[in-house]
């Protein structure tokens, strides 16, 4: 009968410990990637700042992303309208070349191709986030994405997890009125007073079924 | 013998065992940084779009008899859904194989390249030959053009242009399916062009003689039928005030199996029909003796059946019905007619409508003139294979000397056969503009470009015609726009002239309208005359001794050469065999067992050998005897068009041998009467089963009742589904394994009265009980229970364990084994519903109600709610119930694509002082069950049992 070797007996307890560090690595890993500390603001093709365009010019959130009240996707502007104002300001600024690259047939540098933002914000396949359903509902923009308004560099919002999501699902909080959903979070002391009472007119009672973003 | 580690490489050492780990830790880092996505925003973003939401573009499906209006469901310019058009009166629903032609415009597999004499055609050189086709069809060259049986007014004003520019152009047409004897008794005994159109409203009895009304053969919308058979919630209506179809059929039918009741015909049609004619006789009266005047009384007995049925049809004339299969010959239609005119039938259930009469040559002429050398060049457009489906045809275009141009989908064998094979555009790729079956004008628009270079039959034409003879496609057009939208806008007004208004802008206004809608309201007109009908002298022959009666048949979802490619449809559980992907023969023979499959070889002189498979089944015994139905297909392996005209064989002559692989098949459970749950009978008294209110926090309960007794088990429920909830194709390998991953699935019986039967067809997806078993043996709470009453899956929880699976009665759930989203749509390119999550391996999926649909349909009524009044929003107040989603505000895929509207969806909770939703009424139904009650799931599903006759009123 053949006996059982010490390295052999020994050979579970290895894996079990390179299992062990191995899901400890994932963890921190996985807490580190969704925590609050990192933040994923790569750099984009066109150096975009909301700072400039929301903050210091004013445009309104919807002008750009006009299907935020309509569907379930805030949409981007497609390169014409950006091109409507562009043709104008900045028409020569080298930075905006991919622009006329994709769109300015009498651009210089036109070449028809498509244009590509690299994403900052995106939900994995088996979650579903309405933008109609919310922003229809009086949760402003700003709740989710933060002040946009100071952005210089498009960041990925800390607020797009499950966390977060259920945070206001179970116990709403922070509506504003339909006029001000694109306005900055309001930080007066009435505001979450407001709040309750929109919540209590509007009859706003969150789904936390996992139907309601698993589907 | 002592065992050393370090001399056996295959031990693991601790140091080797670090290194690897180094290795994989190093290897694995790198995976850890963020993937890069893309967002592309539109160049220029088309009109209407909103990112996220769904285009619907309203067009039609060609098809022979009357095109079918549509709409096509499209995201970010890609259709990921055909669905019915909302506004069509023709018809409800919509049928498996008009869904899943969706699938064939994505397939890789389509004729992507211009190819001549088998090669690939050079640059250039179509260019050149085009050119030299329109000098002939302009200058006077002997052109043939061959189309399909769809009715197209633009494609005949284009004809009737080339007409008149060269008198030598000839035009044909193929249908395989055409219903010729109808359309000549038709012809000749009420006016050229005349069609039936059946108001089932009208109707009480209808008697089918092996018309497949509800599937192959329709005759009117189904949803009249459906209504006229089906009785109200209520109590207290009698057997005599509902439609009771009765059928008597040589090869069964869907329809057929939905019959209350059969009678065999055990020699033949013929031979019943004139039993049938005899058996009015006595009922003659006076005016009467013209219909009878060529027939000689029979000398035989005409059996006590026949006379019963004679008697309570002419009991109830005026609200009967004879309704024949429109593939029989010229004279049983004929005689059909006059007992339609003895039945005073004309007029009231039966009306005729003046449709257009025929204008182009059979596909017999074509093969004469071809073979005579009376064509120069030949355009062949037929969508069908005509090659195949006709042997002559086949050898005319081998032998004869025209230049043969062949526009296609698929390569077929006409392609083979022909000098040219040009690739054709799907239906979701051309302009056009069609008639449907009652005459309504339907336009065919784009949802994309073509995929793979398509040339559409109108672009050809078009080319033919322009001034320089050139082709020009939707790709070289300018702005996409193809000649062929301008030959349809010209037409359409040309059409619409007096109606269209006389302003450039009033008719722009009515195109607009017309491309929203998809189709005019205005249809043929009547026809209030009578036909000029007698009972024609019926010959008996009667079937040969020793011979078993065959008849071939169109197939139900088998039909073109896309059927035959098409994945979801080869993935579907045939409606009369339940065999996915494998058309085969249905026979009932003395030495085949019921659900048994095997090779059937038919041998005969002067025909090819027939070899396909063959299914033992009972249903085949309608007739009264032994029978085989063949259905008529030209594939590869089998071409059964040859024998089409085949009525029997020898009994010594048919061979069956065991077959070299077993197709999948599921059974097909025969049962007596009491074996199913699905049936009651008249007078229904008491209530099946008192249901409890549903349970359930929520304002919304959702629940789904089924009508039995009006599913026909034809499959567009579960084509719809498909389509809708991303359900992957599997493949043919895994079917066979039992790992199909539809989330529906029709469980097919035969119920056995006496010698004949019916059908019943129970669709079976997720019954969402309220205790649901599978929800409580799963270790990661994967599936739960919804406060809306639905039970949810959350995938990424899912780990694959499938003891829900196993502990779900009902079988609903279907475990996903490997990565077959990816691989189906690699392999088909389908685009994805982006509202559908598309499941990876190893997690559980099945139907959700469509619970996206039922998210978007509360995200749509809570923003206009809010939106609704432009007061400050914060003075905005809404009341009570005003959220709960009104009644009709949710469809699911399955109900909206159901033909005969069997099922019904929405709230089963009642809002105090309104009126009962249908799924409501239907719940609280008396023929109302759920599937397995004794086991206390309570189903959020209820099924409307079938109605059976009353005993005491059968023969």
């Amino acid at each position: 009968m053949a006996l059982i070797s010490q390295r052999e007996a020994r050979f579970p307890l290895y894996l079990a410990a390179a299992l062990l560090l191995l899901a400890g690595l994932g963890y921190a890993i996985a807490w580190l990637s969704t925590g609050e500390s990192t933040v994923y603001a790569p750099e984009q093709p066109v150096p975009f700042s909301h700072a400039t365009h929301a903050g210091r010019l004013g445009i309104d959130c919807l002008a750009c992303h006009h299907a935020a009240q309509k569907s379930s996707q805030a949409g981007f502007p497609d390169m014409v309208s950006c091109l409507a104002c562009h043709r104008h300001v900045l028409p020569g600024d080298a930075r905006l070349a991919p622009l006329h690259a994709s769109a300015n047939p009498d651009s210089t540098v036109y070449t028809g191709g498509a244009f590509a933002w690299i994403r900052v914000n995106a939900l994995p396949g088996h979650a579903h986030f309405d933008h109609a359903a919310h922003v229809n509902r009086g949760v402003s923009c700003a709740a989710c994405h933060g002040d946009m308004r100071s952005a210089e560099r498009t960041a990925s919002s800390a607020k797009l997890t499950m966390a977060s999501c259920l945070d206001c699902h179970r116990k709403p909080h922070g509506i504003v009125p339909l006029e001000q959903i694109t306005s900055p979070a309001p930080t007066a002391p009435e505001a979450e007073a407001l709040s309750e009472r929109l919540i209590r007119r509007w009859k706003i009672t969150p789904g936390t079924d996992c139907s309601t973003c698993h589907h | 013998m002592p065992h050393d580690h370090r001399s056996n490489p295959t031990q693991l050492s601790r140091r080797n065992f670090l290194k690897g780990l180094g290795a994989l830790a190093a290897t694995m880092l790198p995976a850890c940084r963020r993937a890069e996505e893309f967002a592309v925003p539109y160049r220029e973003s088309p009109e209407w779009t909103v990112p996220g939401e769904a285009n619907l573009y309203a067009t039609c499906l060609p098809r022979a008899g009357g095109s079918l209006p549509l709409l096509a469901v499209c995201h970010e310019g890609a259709p990921t859904l055909l669905q019915p058009n909302p506004g069509y009166m023709g018809t409800s629903g919509l049928d498996a194989r008009a869904q899943a032609s969706l699938w064939n415009l994505y397939d890789p597999n389509r004729c992507r390249r211009v190819r001549f004499h088998g090669r690939d055609a050079e640059e250039g050189e179509l260019k050149g030959a085009f050119a030299a086709w329109a000098q002939q069809t302009t200058g006077g060259g002997r052109v043939g053009f061959l189309f399909g049986p769809n009715p197209s007014p633009v494609r005949d004003s284009l004809t009737a242009e080339i007409a008149r520019r060269n008198l030598q152009a000839r035009f044909y047409v193929w249908d395989p399916f055409a219903p010729e004897g109808e359309r000549k008794a038709l012809n000749s005994l009420i006016a050229p062009g005349a069609r039936p159109r059946v108001a089932f409203e009208n109707a009480r009895i209808v008697l089918s003689l092996g018309r497949d009304f509800l599937g192959n053969d329709p005759v009117g919308p189904c949803r009249a039928f459906a209504e006229a058979r089906t009785p109200g919630h209520e109590s207290g209506e009698t057997e005599e005030a509902f439609l009771r179809l009765i059928a008597v059929e040589e090869s069964p039918t869907l329809t057929g199996g939905m019959a209350q009741q059969t009678l065999p015909c055990p020699h033949g049609m013929e031979r019943f029909l004139s039993e049938l004619i005899e058996a009015f006789r006595p009922f003659a009266r006076e005016e009467h003796t013209d219909l009878f005047a060529s027939v000689t009384p029979r000398t035989t007995e005409v059996s006590p059946e026949v006379t019963r049925l004679a008697r309570e049809l002419w009991r109830r004339r005026g609200e009967t019905l004879v309704l024949l299969g429109s593939n029989y010959p010229e004279h049983l239609h004929a005689a059909v007619l006059a007992m339609n005119v003895l039945l005073e039938a004309v007029g009231g259930p039966l009306q005729f409508i003046q449709g257009e009469a025929d204008a182009c040559r059979s596909l017999g002429e074509l093969a004469e003139d071809l073979t005579a050398g009376r064509l120069e060049t030949l355009f062949l457009f037929a969508p069908s294979d005509p090659a195949a489906e006709n042997a002559a045809f086949a050898d005319a275009l081998r032998a004869g000397t025209a230049e043969t141009i062949r526009l296609c989908l698929y390569e077929d064998q006409t392609a083979a056969l022909s000098a040219w094979s040009l690739p054709g555009t799907h239906f979701l790729e051309e302009w056009g503009l069609d008639r449907d079956a009652d005459g309504r004008l339907c336009l065919r628009q784009p949802a994309v470009l073509p995929l793979y270079g398509g040339i559409a039959e109108l672009e050809i034409l078009s080319g033919l015609l322009s001034h320089k003879g050139k082709l020009l496609t939707a790709d070289d057009a300018p702005q996409g726009l193809s000649p062929a939208y301008h030959r349809v806008k010209a037409c359409f007004q040309q059409l619409t002239r007096p109606a269209g208004g006389s302003t450039p802008a009033e008719r722009e206004r009515l195109w607009e309208s017309a491309l929203e809608t998809g189709f005019l309201p205005e249809t043929y007109p009547r026809l209030h005359r009578l036909p000029r009908a007698a009972f024609p002298p019926l010959a008996c022959a009667p079937l040969p001794d020793g011979h078993c009666p065959v008849s071939f048949r169109s197939d139900e979802l088998f039909q073109t050469q896309a059927d035959l490619h098409n994945a979801w449809l080869a993935e579907t559980w045939h409606p009369l065999t339940n065999l996915a992907g494998t058309p085969a023969a249905r026979a009932s023979l003395p030495n085949l067992r019921h659900g048994e499959l095997r090779l059937l070889r038919l041998r005969r002189e002067g025909l090819p050998p027939l070899e396909l498979p063959v299914l033992g089944d009972e249903a085949e015994m309608a007739r009264g005897g032994p029978h085989i139905t063949v259905p008529l297909l030209a594939t590869e392996a089998c071409n059964t068009f040859p024998w089409r005209h085949v009525a029997s064989i020898p009994f010594e002559s048919i061979e069956l041998a065991p077959l070299a692989e077993t197709p999948p098949q599921r059974p097909i459970a025969v049962f007596g009467e009491e074996g199913v749950p699905g049936i009651s009978t008249w007078p229904q008294a008491k209530p099946k089963e008192k249901f409890s209110p549903p349970s359930g926090s929520s304002a919304e309960q959702w629940g789904m009742a089924i009508d039995l007794n009006l599913c026909t088990g034809c499959n567009a429920c579960l084509v719809a589904c498909r389509a809708e909830n991303n359900i992957p194709t599997v493949g043919r390998a895994e079917l066979r394994r039992g790992r199909d991953i539809q989330w529906l699935r029709i469980d097919r019986y035969l119920v056995r009265r006496g010698e004949r039967g019916y059908r019943m067809s129970i669709p079976v997806a997720c019954q969402q009980c309220e205790a649901a078993p599978c929800e409580s043996v799963c270790p990661v709470n994967a599936t739960v229970h919804t406060s809306d009453g639905l039970s949810a899956i959350v995938y990424p929880r899912c780990w694959g364990t499938r003891y829900c699976a196993a502990n779900c009665p009902y079988e609903a759930r279907r475990f996903n084994f490997f990565d077959y989203a990816q691989a189906s749509q690699r392999a088909a390119r389908t685009i994805p519903n982006p509202n559908v999550t598309v499941r990876s391996r190893g997690v559980m999926e099945k139907c959700s109600y469509c619970v996206q649909r039922i998210n978007a349909a509360r995200r749509r009524h809570k923003s206009e709610l809010m939106r609704r009044e432009i007061l400050p929003s914060s003075e905005l107040e809404l009341q009570g119930d005003e959220l709960v989603l009104p009644p009709g505000s949710v469809q699911t895929a399955c109900q909206a694509a159901c033909p005969m509207q069997a099922i019904t969806f929405g709230n089963l909770k009642s809002t105090p002082g309104s009126e009962a939703s249908d799924v409501q009424k239907a719940h609280a139904d008396r023929r109302a069950f759920r599937l397995l009650p004794h086991l206390g799931t309570r189903p959020r599903t209820a099924y409307l049992a079938r109605i059976d006759r009353d005993p005491s009123q059968r023969e």
